[in-house]
């Protein structure tokens, strides 16, 4: 086996990038990577630009492999996490075998020489050669984070609109949703929803300060997209529609609240949610 | 092992018991909701045993007092 090749391939990697996160700039330089891999919403692996064929969607072991290991950081991972994480009935031989066959299915179905790197018994995607939009997704979110409180910044609040606009575009979904509930899966799906709520209401409370009533009110629609039952964002867009002189959109924003809230709780809407929708009427 | 995830939505700052919410069971891919906090310790322990989720619901609704 090629340890000795691949640990001197990590330390190559490692000496290009610090191992604390990730370090590329927002989206620099993502065209050149050989391997783009899509887990938000849904799966899917381009191999130099072409849609991967058939052939890897039969492989299941090895297509899970690769998912478990981006949805557990994606570099470092120990085998040991990951044959638990996968095979969990399977006894410390049965599963190193298990591990080993499916790695060597994994990298004979890519066949990209250095995308996978086993080293002292932890496993890497290889970032330079692999594109992973929840990297992408992670990287922008917290570049936005970054920027806002510097939003007031005619430029920055430019930058914060383009990140925002990649976000919105780069979820597609929620992490792996389609592949079933794996409980490996759960935590990255759970951060990657959560950081992009948090993002969607934090942005759009720039654009409510500037007076930026369109750009909020699609931040805010785009939430309840991905969580209807938010009473938060109900709040922001009656505030937004209200602002903008639209109350109709605004008392029908109310409705809705009010509808879903009694349907899924059977509770009403807020006090704080009453007081909008009273000052609408006003 | 279980896995469940709890989404709170509304909590209530004078009554630490009312809080509503959803209850998701990773493996059986239900979700049901609760809006206090028996209705989660019933739907956890529903979920837990082997009764169906449609006795979790019940057993959800009952302590709630809903028919």
């Amino acid at each position: 086996m090629g340890v000795n090749l691949e640990s001197h391939n990590l330390r190559r990697l490692y000496q290009r990038q610090p191992v604390s996160g990730w370090s590329r700039a927002p989206e620099r330089a993502t065209r050149d990577h050989p391997v783009r891999i899509y887990t938000l919403g849904r799966f899917s692996i381009q191999l130099h630009g072409v849609a991967a064929s058939s052939k890897h969607a039969r492989q299941h072991r090895p297509t899970e492999l690769l998912q478990a290991l981006i949805a557990l950081g994606g570099r470092d991972v120990s085998v040991e996490v990951l044959s638990q994480a996968l095979w969990p009935d399977a006894d410390g031989d049965l599963a190193k075998n298990t591990f080993d066959v499916t790695l060597h299915r994994l990298r004979r179905l890519f066949g990209v020489k250095d995308l996978l790197l086993l080293c002292d018994h932890r496993l890497t995607l290889n970032s330079d050669l692999a594109w992973v939009d929840v990297w992408s997704f992670e990287r922008l979110v917290n570049h936005a984070e970054r920027l806002l409180p510097r939003a007031g910044d005619p430029v920055v609040t430019r930058q914060l609109a383009r990140v925002g606009e990649r976000l919105v575009t780069l979820y597609q979904g929620n992490f792996l949703e389609r592949e079933g509930s794996n409980a490996w899966s759960l935590k990255l799906r759970e951060r990657l929803r959560s950081k992009l709520l948090r993002h969607l209401l934090d942005n759009g409370e720039v654009w409510e300060r500037l007076g930026e009533w369109d750009p909020a009110i699609r931040l805010y629609r785009k939430g309840l997209e991905i969580d209807p039952l938010i009473e938060a964002l109900y709040q922001r867009l009656m505030i937004c529609y209200r602002e903008s002189g639209q109350r109709g959109d605004a008392l029908a924003v109310f409705q809705r609240c009010r509808e879903v809230l009694a349907r899924q709780f059977h509770i009403a809407p807020s006090p704080k949610t009453l007081d909008l929708y009273s000052s609408l009427k006003s | 092992m279980e896995n469940y995830i709890v989404r709170i939505y509304r909590r209530d700052a004078a009554d630490p018991h009312k809080v509503a919410g959803v209850f998701e069971s990773v493996e059986q891919e239900t979700e049901n909701t609760f809006t206090n906090l028996n209705s989660l310790v019933s739907l956890l322990a529903s979920n837990g045993a082997d009764g169906d989720a449609t006795d979790a619901i019940d057993t959800a609704r009952t302590a709630e007092g809903k028919p």
